[in-house]
């Protein structure tokens, strides 16, 4: 067994992992403050919370259990650079010859870029910026209670029915939460994200290639390169996946109130031109009866629009469980690895 | 189960039904205010008339505003 091993380049790349895994740390609680709503999800947005809070919540432990695994491999790393260094090369190759959960194929051969040999710098960072207030959807909804306070006015001047008394209560809420959350898993998948993350495991892992050339070398490296970069593509397609979903309940959220605003103008214009033509024809007998008929109708419009809107809801919280599923089977993979069950040295 | 409406194409609809009916409108105003400049109005509507074409009212706003001028036009308001 040829071994050549530099333990100070070990160490330098454990540095890297545990950096990481504190960058890990950094975007778990950056999806636990953005990733979902600070509140005010009622009215009928109360049905997509369960979706949403689901989502952030997988998400966020996913991350966070990636953060305490990323740590274990840095110590194990470690462990392996303090055998070599005390001269127990045998015991400082099992850590990585035993570990790993799957082993490299047989024949594997690591492909090092070795440019940049011995530099354990982070070439990126991953700070995503915090998500801009958005006000796109809330605004929808302020124009249509803003249009229904109009109209219940005029209503109840001269009629017994209203609309605002069914459709308020569904307009409750921060109408703008789901696309805000949208952006905080855009902040997780794009370039200041699990991308940065993923980079500067692959950068350091390079720089060792020279540093430590053994059979536990070669397993090291699968670990990361085979394993650990494509659970991180993993993950951001996850989190990319909630981000499309939560765009489109919000876009879909943004055209509702879009139409519900059109109906209830719809019922405005309907109302001034009844009205005028009674006063030309000087007989309004029977207009207020018909006006009631109307607000009837356009109180079922609006029902059916809410209607499907929480179908679309519902079928999210449905992608989400799934989602989080597979963040499980993601935390699983990852755990491969465990120092504990393992005696070493 | 009940058919649940597609938002796009319910927004296509209610666009063009409000289109629709601001066209209805703007022929009820123009059918009415030339019967309010005519001898066969009563008083009132002339006076109200007059008043939205020296600019200081709108039809819109004598039906949907506070209600006095309505109630005096339509004598049948409840």
């Amino acid at each position: 067994m040829t071994i050549t091993v530099d333990p100070g380049q070990l160490d330098g790349y454990a540095d890297q992992l545990e950096r990481n895994s504190g960058h890990l740390g950094g975007l778990a609680s950056y999806c636990a403050a953005h990733c979902g709503p600070a509140g005010g999800m009622t009215g009928l947005l109360a049905a997509a919370r369960p979706a949403v809070e689901l989502a952030r919540d997988s998400t966020a432990d996913l991350l966070a259990s990636a953060e305490r695994r990323l740590l274990q491999v840095a110590t194990n790393l470690r462990a392996a650079a303090h055998g070599y260094r005390s001269g127990d090369a045998a015991a400082a190759e099992r850590i990585w010859l035993v570990l790993p959960r799957r082993a490299a194929p047989q024949g594997h051969l690591d492909r090092d870029d070795d440019r940049h040999a011995g530099d354990y710098r982070d070439p990126f960072v991953a700070t995503p910026a915090v998500p801009a207030a958005r006000h796109e959807v809330g605004a929808a909804a302020e124009e249509a209670r803003h249009r229904i306070g109009v109209v219940d006015e005029w209503l109840a001047r001269y009629t017994h029915v209203t609309l605002g008394e069914h459709v308020l209560p569904w307009l409750a809420g921060d109408w703008d939460a789901l696309r805000a959350a949208a952006d905080g898993y855009a902040g997780l998948a794009g370039p200041d994200g699990l991308p940065a993350i993923r980079a500067n495991l692959g950068y350091g892992l390079d720089s060792l290639s020279s540093g430590w050339d053994s059979p536990a070398a070669t397993q090291f490296a699968y670990t990361i390169r085979d394993r650990w970069l494509p659970a991180l593509d993993t993950m951001r397609r996850l989190v990319e996946l909630h981000r499309e979903a939560l765009e489109c309940l919000a876009q879909q959220s943004e055209n509702t109130l879009h139409a519900v605003v059109l109906a209830i103008e719809a019922l405005e214009f309907w109302v001034v031109e009844k009205v005028l033509r009674s006063i030309m024809l000087a007989v309004p007998g029977g207009l207020w009866a018909e006006i009631g008929m109307e607000v009837m109708k356009t109180w079922h419009t609006i029902t059916a629009l809410f209607e499907a809107l929480r179908l679309a809801f519902a079928a999210v919280r449905e992608a989400a469980q799934l989602a989080g599923a597979e963040a499980t089977m993601l935390e699983d993979v990852l755990a491969g690895g465990r120092l504990d069950p393992i005696t070493v040295g | 189960m009940e058919v649940v409406p597609e938002p796009d194409r319910l927004v296509q609809e209610l666009t063009e039904l409000c289109e629709r009916r601001a066209r209805a409108v703007a022929v009820a105003v123009e059918e009415l205010s030339e019967f309010a400049r005519s001898d066969r109005a009563p008083r009132e509507l002339r006076e109200v008339q007059q008043r939205i074409d020296r600019g200081e009212l709108t039809w819109e706003q004598v039906v949907l505003g506070p209600g006095d001028l309505l109630r005096r036009l339509c004598g049948g308001v409840p």
